[in-house]
């Protein structure tokens, strides 16, 4: 029988070597053997899309092969995620609202952030595309978002972006809750102008980018 | 000056005149400027994007102001990023004033492509170019003694994307290249029989190729995906009428610069993100640059003060590139840019390109 460390390297190449196949028996073949269902999670399909995160920055990998690494993941967890303990699913995560606003539809760039960040632990709740400007707001209050990520590809939707934020300041909800933007036409110096938190230029930055954010916020609390 | 030319008021040549007279090697008043301003176009008349695009006359009329207004060297009819797609069923959003986008992509399955057929993309039966080469006509018989009209073809990868949905396509790269490969024939063969009546009518053509960018596939995929196909498309018009062709890819191309040479693109129009300077020592020598101040935060967000530095850091870089320099956009202006950015865009770019080019205009 392999041991537990060979079939995590074995999920995680899997996810990196864009075998999105070839995944869901190896993960068959770590839940028969016994292996806890987070450890394959965390240490093997997560651990492959990290390092996956690592090619593109490297510009070893694009668009092609991040979504082709993701359907690798997602497949994987559709075997794990059933196995996990039910006191493992229910674990607390910082939460996410996504979406591309309204009157856009190009959504790639959004997906993309989606899975980076879910693969880094955030619980994601994903509006879709063209997002009416109201659903942002409304779903941050009703799961109590600490994260609202919006994405256009588009010029002339940019302005939404700051809509929303002027929105949450009318519920008096804007502190409770961090606004990063970002897409093709989206610049740090746009994002500070509408009063966004922060900016990212790609998905793997998002990640660090909420990391930072949701650091910051618990030091403040534990302050 | 000729009665019923509407030459703009700062210049003392019409791009015709220009045109010809750069080609003797002769002097003119200036060198040659663009702007892409497709997406706010119909507003200079007060338009909805719908009324614009609802018949070639319409198309005509507001190509017609942009060049009153502007005055740049050449006005142009296109295609469309979704102009294919369009002509096999995709179904779009039409939105009032903003460019549309498809809802519905017309292939679902890319193994299954038996949809496509060369008939319904002719100058005939495909709508979209129909109303194109109608519209030019119009512009050549009433703009045709001072300004040339081209048309805007969109490169075979966009159109595949929009044919397939990009995210299949994608991932196509890797899963199924057999069909990719089939699909892009397919596009470049109805490509160059959509162009065909264009070059025959003296048209010059150009390509726009936003998907295939550097920001979203690898130098790899470009070469083995975008490469042969580009090359072959300008071949067979260059064929049918010589004449330097121009390609657009947005995004950051700075690793494909080479490659887009290659292709055979004799023009090449810079996305923003590209530094100018680059282009220059890398293909420069090869290629006739057109570039790049930044759309978005400079002139849709920024002021005109800031959209004059835009264009006197480009003349900066560039205006010794040893292919020649034009200086332009990074990509379309959008919709809802302050038309005094774009006025100043524009005296700035006549001012700077005064003949004979001389960098006291600009630095």
């Amino acid at each position: 029988m392999k041991s537990k460390e060979e079939i995590l390297k074995e999920l995680s190449d899997c996810v990196v070597d864009m075998e999105d196949k070839l995944v869901c028996g190896v993960a068959e073949e770590y839940i028969q053997a016994g292996y806890p269902a987070l450890d394959g999670i965390n240490e093997g399909l997560v651990d492959g899309m990290q390092r996956t995160a690592e090619l593109y920055e490297q510009e070893e990998y694009f668009i092609p092969e991040l979504l082709i690494c993701s359907d690798a993941m997602y497949n994987g967890l559709d075997v794990l995620r059933p196995h996990l303990l039910k006191t493992e699913s229910r674990q607390e995560k910082h939460k996410i609202v996504i979406g591309v606003v309204e009157g856009d539809t190009h959504d790639i760039g959004k997906n993309l952030v989606r899975i980076m960040l879910e693969a880094a632990g955030y619980e994601m709740h994903d509006l879709g595309r063209d997002v009416a400007l109201q659903s942002f707001v409304d779903k941050a209050k009703e799961i109590n978002a600490n994260v609202i990520a919006m994405s256009t590809l588009m010029s002339t939707t940019m302005p939404g972006m700051g809509q929303v934020i002027e929105m949450l300041k009318a519920e008096g909800i804007r502190d409770k809750v961090k606004v990063i933007i970002g897409g093709a036409p989206i610049s740090p110096a746009f994002a500070q102008k509408i009063g966004a938190d922060g900016y990212s230029a790609t998905a793997v930055d998002a990640v660090k980018l909420v990391d930072k954010l949701m650091r910051a916020e618990s030091e403040k609390i534990g302050a | 000056m000729n009665e019923g030319v509407n030459m703009h008021q700062d210049d003392l040549m019409t791009p015709i005149e220009r045109a010809k007279a750069l080609e003797k090697k002769e002097p003119v008043d200036r060198m040659p400027i663009g702007m892409f301003y497709g997406a706010p176009g119909h507003s200079l008349l007060g338009w909805t994007r719908r009324q614009e695009k609802a018949d070639a006359r319409s198309m005509a009329e507001v190509q017609k102001k942009v060049y009153e207004v502007f005055g740049c060297d050449s006005v142009s009819v296109s295609y469309g990023l979704h102009g294919m797609p369009v002509a096999f069923g995709a179904v779009m959003s039409d939105p009032e004033h903003q460019p549309p986008a498809i809802l519905e992509n017309p292939i679902k399955d890319i193994n299954d492509l038996s949809m496509l057929d060369l008939e319904r993309v002719t100058v005939k039966t495909d709508p979209t170019v129909k109303k194109c080469y109608e519209a030019a006509l119009i512009l050549r018989e009433e703009l045709g003694h001072e300004v040339n009209c081209s048309m805007g073809f969109t490169g075979a990868f966009t159109c595949a994307s929009g044919l397939v949905g990009t995210e299949q396509l994608l991932r196509a790269l890797h899963r199924q290249p057999e069909q990719v490969h089939k699909l892009l024939e397919f596009i470049t063969q109805a490509l160059l029989q959509l162009a065909r009546p264009f070059l025959e009518e003296g048209f010059s053509v150009s390509i726009a190729d936003p998907v295939a960018s550097g920001t979203i596939i690898q130098r790899k995929r470009f070469q083995e995906f975008v490469v042969p196909y580009a090359r072959r498309f300008v071949k067979d018009c260059e064929a049918i009428k010589p004449g330097p062709m121009c390609c657009h890819i947005c995004g950051d191309t700075s690793k494909l610069l080479e490659d887009m040479a290659d292709c055979g693109y004799k023009i090449i129009s810079l996305d923003n993100q590209v530094d100018l300077t680059l282009a220059k020592e890398k293909i420069g020598d090869r290629v006739h640059l057109i570039g790049n101040v930044d759309p978005i935060s400079i002139v849709y967000l920024g002021t005109p003060r800031q959209v004059r530095i835009g264009v006197r850091e480009c003349f900066k870089k560039t205006w010794d590139s040893p292919g020649g320099f034009t200086i332009s956009t990074g990509c379309d202006s959008a919709y809802g840019t302050p038309l005094e950015n774009s006025l100043a865009f524009i005296a700035e770019a006549r001012k700077c390109a005064k003949y004979p080019l001389n960098p006291e205009n600009f630095l």
